[in-house]
């Protein structure tokens, strides 16, 4: 029945760098299509770091807010998401502080109620969410942005701003406790 | 002897039920009220009613479905109606037109507190019904509260 | 000297290999149930309005000649607008099809309510949705979640409950 039709942004075959161009030129148009196309990453992690619906939403706004003002001048050096990661986290943490709650509809939520309920994840899933959320946040963070928000490691280091050897040695430590912990260990093996 | 004791049971049976008459006194109860709508001939594929509560002396603390496998289960309903004296209901099927209820048909109940020794008074409005082309039809709404047993 | 550069050569790959994760559990990592959190489209226009704002003044050119040309445009068009508002008294109201979409009301009768949840599942049953008015709740996909927006706005209240 899901009909997954082009997002807003992807009708926008334009690089990155082609559009900050653009709005460097004030295009706003171009800079709608960056704010579609990385709209639900920022949320996703801002939920990550916040944890509440509605302090994500207040981060997701402020976040391209705060992106909106570097321009015009803004100067695009590596992946988008290694500027944006870092404006995330900093206003998470400023929301976590505030815990302000957004006035958004609980209607979507208890209607929703009446849908027919999603089915159970397989207790593959399951597992992994455990053992992941044993780690610290630090190596948690590490292994979500490598291997569900698809960041290279050098990537991972600019973004969460810590030295490159810093980065692998949480991404081992964090594969080598998914790997001896008896829930997610058979995910290693042959 | 045998004759004191009688009266003495008696006694105590009618001071229990004094007793109890006396917490019943100011007890809320619950009412179900079912929900109907009779759209006549026309296959009923969708509804949207208003219900509220006129006199003030009751709250909605419940929605269920219907007695149609349509509609068996719950309307959507706006949460904030719980404990307040209003709610809008509405649902709809995408069911072939041979499957969905025509006639009058139960679409919903919806559970009320109130207080005690009062009379339901209560309002039903119809905002809109549709066939499955999602055609407009009129359709009577009604409302009954369910007899307890 | 060289054994030990060696040996840091070795356990520096080593240690690289260790970095990879066996495709099954990066497939499990990409299966993690995703946060679909609903972003409000009230966030989407406050975002994208704060940008046409800044975007377009920085285009503006401070010159004294050119703001007296825009003044002089602004004015024309005011004329203009107000000359055509009186031609166009007498013309029809727009058709319904005509007037400006409201989000959710798929039917087009000027409100939203149940049957507009109602036409989009009957059209989500006939087929993938490909208009992206369809897409409420703006997350790219037209499906059973915009039914369910669309259907939580029809029986909204907003009293509170209160009658």
């Amino acid at each position: 029945m899901d009909a997954r039709v082009q997002p807003k942004d992807n009708l926008d075959t334009r690089s990155d760098l082609d559009l900050i161009a653009a709005i460097n030129r004030g295009d706003s148009g171009a800079f709608e299509v960056l704010y579609f196309r990385y709209r639900d990453w920022v949320v996703r992690l801002a939920y990550r770091f916040t944890r509440d619906d509605h302090a994500s939403l207040d981060v997701l706004q402020e976040t391209f807010l705060y992106f909106l003002k570097k321009f015009p001048g803004f100067r695009l050096t590596a992946n988008l998401k290694t500027f944006l990661y870092p404006a995330v986290r900093n206003l998470s943490a400023c929301a976590r502080e505030k815990s302000q709650r957004y006035q958004a509809t609980e209607i979507e939520l208890g209607t929703i109620e009446n849908a027919t309920a999603p089915e159970s994840p397989s207790s593959d899933l399951s597992d992994l969410q455990l053992v992941l959320a044993a780690l610290s946040e630090d190596h948690r963070e590490v292994l979500l942005l490598r291997f569900i928000d698809g960041l290279n490691l050098l990537e991972i280091a600019q973004s969460m701003d810590i030295p490159l050897g810093t980065v692998k040695s949480r991404l081992h430590n964090g594969l080598q406790t998914l790997r001896n912990d008896p829930r997610t260990k058979e995910f290693f093996g042959r | 002897m045998k004759t004191l004791g009688v009266i003495l049971i008696f006694r105590l049976a009618a001071a229990l039920y004094a007793e109890q008459s006396v917490a019943e006194e100011g007890r809320s109860r619950f009412r179900a009220v079912d929900i109907y709508l009779d759209s006549k001939s026309a296959p009923l594929a969708a509804y949207q009613l208003e219900f509220s509560v006129t006199n003030g002396y009751a709250r909605i603390v419940g929605i269920e479905g219907g007695e149609s496998p349509t509609f068996r289960q719950p309307p959507f309903y706006d949460p904030k109606a719980i404990q307040h004296d209003r709610v809008i209901i509405a649902a709809f099927s995408t069911a072939s037109p041979a499957s969905l209820p025509h006639g009058k048909t139960r679409v919903a109940t919806i559970h009320l507190e109130y207080a005690d020794n009062q009379e339901l008074e209560a309002e039903l409005k119809l905002h809109t019904a549709a066939d499955s082309e999602g055609t407009k039809i009129s359709a009577e709404t009604a409302f009954e509260e369910r007899k307890t047993k | 000297m060289a054994q030990r550069s060696f040996m840091a050569e070795l356990s520096k790959h080593s240690q690289d290999d260790n970095l990879e994760a066996p495709p099954r559990l990066v497939s499990a990592f990409k299966k993690l149930p995703d946060e679909q959190i609903f972003v409000p489209p009230s966030i989407d226009e406050t975002v994208v309005m704060a940008a046409r704002r800044r975007l377009t003044s920085q285009l503006l050119p401070r010159s004294r000649w050119f703001r007296w040309r825009l003044w002089g445009a602004a004015t024309a068009l005011i004329v203009a607008a107000a000359i055509l508002t009186r031609l166009s008294t007498n013309r029809p109201a727009p058709l319904p099809n005509q007037a400006a979409f409201i989000p959710g009301d798929l039917n087009h009768d000027g409100r939203v309510d149940i049957l507009d949840a109602f036409t989009l599942a009957k059209q989500l049953k006939s087929g993938p949705q490909l208009d992206l008015r369809l897409d409420i709740n703006g997350d790219g996909i037209v499906d059973e979640r915009d039914v369910a927006i669309i259907a939580a706005r029809a029986v909204r209240l907003e009293k509170g409950g209160r009658s």
